[in-house]
């Protein structure tokens, strides 16, 4: 029974999502507006006790003087002062604490410029990958190679100097070989997904059970 | 004036309760074929009849390689799909691989380690790693602080990830799933611990990155045929060779209607494209 049930209950909303997927019910959408209104809400729930719960995990780390436990004081230190000035900065309980010049400050000026330096990093990721990939090889290695250079120069001012037409060989390659490769693996992803689907449907899929 | 009239005019009916919208119905018969096959390819599978053969993925077969390298070096197996949630169908494909890898790590006593973004599949996640330590035998092998919760956000958790490869130094690194731009930044962390890499990603956008970064990488279907492959379940196989079928025939229809497409004469109506609009 602990496994039978949830196939059976996954089934029978699979089916359902798909009879109403091509129905004209798809139109109505008014008990998905529900049910993410419920969603919503136990969301909310679950951030404040998590925010409890984490509270009390690093009070603990602390206490205790666990490795790292200095992490534990900034953790918490962030977690209530964000939220305390998020609350508080417009007045208890008052909305539009999100747009709180401070409140923004803090997240346009440390948390994105943060975000922004660890998608920097890929500029020397791309490179080093690059380097390794483009190795002369492989036939596959040497033609990728190929492509990439004329992908590269089409994309500088200095390829058209070089060669009026590298701007017009690049678009061609990403119009037509490229675009031909992307759609037949987006094919393949299609089906792909429609088969798991299936199996899903047909209760074969079990894994999510860790079975 | 009579193309604004025809852009006026209602939709051609459907048939019985089918969304007026194009291609509805011709969705709705590519389903029905595909289940038919499905049920075809089980029911002979079931009753011991032959079905073809699936091609051997390379990608799948380093699953078992890679843990096995792990266990011998003494070091974790690392195994993430960062655009995690539960209604993405790459989820559901990612579990299949993180089964069978808890499975094989729990048999070989090798630590498992899965980092996620979403607090919803985490719960998941851990249920099939403690499922997969329960089924081995070893219950109390199953580290609860190995299936962690980093950050939502994008390039927190990447940054996560990376320590964690750096601190722990896994022998192997899977990613699999759903990934955007930190595809890359996982991939070559994972290259400088000199970790073997398998990726899966049905992201076409991300694919070079983990083409050329990881030891192996499995492409588009090939993540979610891994699920049936995986099993070595002559039932569950016999979906994805019904999928093989139906793209066949999705590609033949291509080649029709391309040559339908070049044959027509200028402002013709391609009847292939004018069906598959029903």
């Amino acid at each position: 029974m602990r496994r039978e049930v949830p196939i059976f209950i996954a089934t029978v909303v699979a089916l359902y999502a798909f009879v109403w997927q091509v129905s004209h019910h798809a139109w109505n959408t008014g008990w998905l507006t529900q049910t993410d209104l419920w969603r919503t809400f136990m969301v909310q729930v679950a951030v404040f006790l998590g925010a409890i719960n984490l509270t009390r995990l690093h009070a603990n780390n602390i206490r205790r003087r666990r490795e790292h436990w200095i992490f534990s004081v900034i953790c918490i230190v962030v977690l209530w002062s964000y939220m305390a000035l998020g609350m508080l900065g417009n007045g208890l309980f008052t909305s539009g604490g999100n747009n709180l010049p401070t409140y923004r400050w803090i997240h346009d000026a440390m948390l994105v410029p943060i975000d922004s330096a660890i998608f920097s990093l890929l500029a020397f990721f791309i490179a080093s990958a690059a380097y390794r990939a483009f190795r002369v090889r492989t036939r596959e290695a040497t033609a990728m190679l190929v492509v990439a250079v004329i992908i590269m120069l089409s994309n500088v001012p200095v390829g058209e100097v070089i060669w009026s037409k590298f701007p017009t060989l690049g678009q061609w390659i990403l119009k037509f070989p490229n675009a031909a490769g992307m759609r037949g693996i987006q094919i393949g992803v299609f089906l792909g997904t429609f088969a798991a689907t299936l199996r899903l449907f047909l209760g074969l899929e079990r894994k999510y059970l860790g079975a | 004036m009579l193309m604004l009239l025809a852009a006026a005019a209602p939709a051609p009916p459907k048939w019985g309760f089918i969304r007026p919208v194009d291609h509805a119905t011709s969705g709705l018969f590519v389903t029905l074929i595909m289940g038919f096959l499905t049920w075809l390819m089980i029911t002979r599978a079931r009753a011991g009849l032959p079905i073809p053969a699936i091609r051997k993925i390379a990608g799948l077969e380093a699953i078992d390689e890679a843990v096995g390298r792990a266990t011998e070096m003494g070091r974790p197996v690392h195994i993430s799909d960062f655009d995690a949630d539960l209604q993405y169908p790459s989820t559901w494909a990612f579990w299949a691989y993180l089964a069978h890898t808890a499975k094989l790590c729990a048999q070989y006593d090798t630590r498992i380690i899965n980092c996620n973004r979403d607090y919803l599949v985490i719960s998941v996640n851990e249920e099939i790693i403690q499922q997969a330590y329960l089924e081995a035998g070893r219950p109390d092998a199953f580290n609860r602080d190995d299936v962690r919760f980093y950050s939502s956000r994008q390039f927190a958790w990447a940054a996560a990830v990376c320590g964690m490869l750096h601190r722990e130094k896994p022998a192997a690194s899977l990613l699999i799933g759903f990934f955007y731009a930190e595809s890359l930044i996982l991939a070559e962390a994972g290259n400088l611990i000199g970790a073997i890499q398998i990726a899966a990603t049905e992201s076409t956008a991300q694919l070079p990155f983990f083409v050329a970064a990881c030891d192996y990488t499995m492409i588009g279907e090939e993540m979610y045929a891994g699920a049936a492959y995986l099993s070595r379940e002559p039932v569950m196989t016999g979906t994805v060779v019904a999928q093989d079928v139906v793209k066949m025939m999705v590609y033949a229809i291509f080649v029709v209607g391309t040559l339908v497409q070049t044959f027509t004469p200028a402002g013709g109506k391609n009847f292939l494209n004018e069906w598959l609009k029903f």
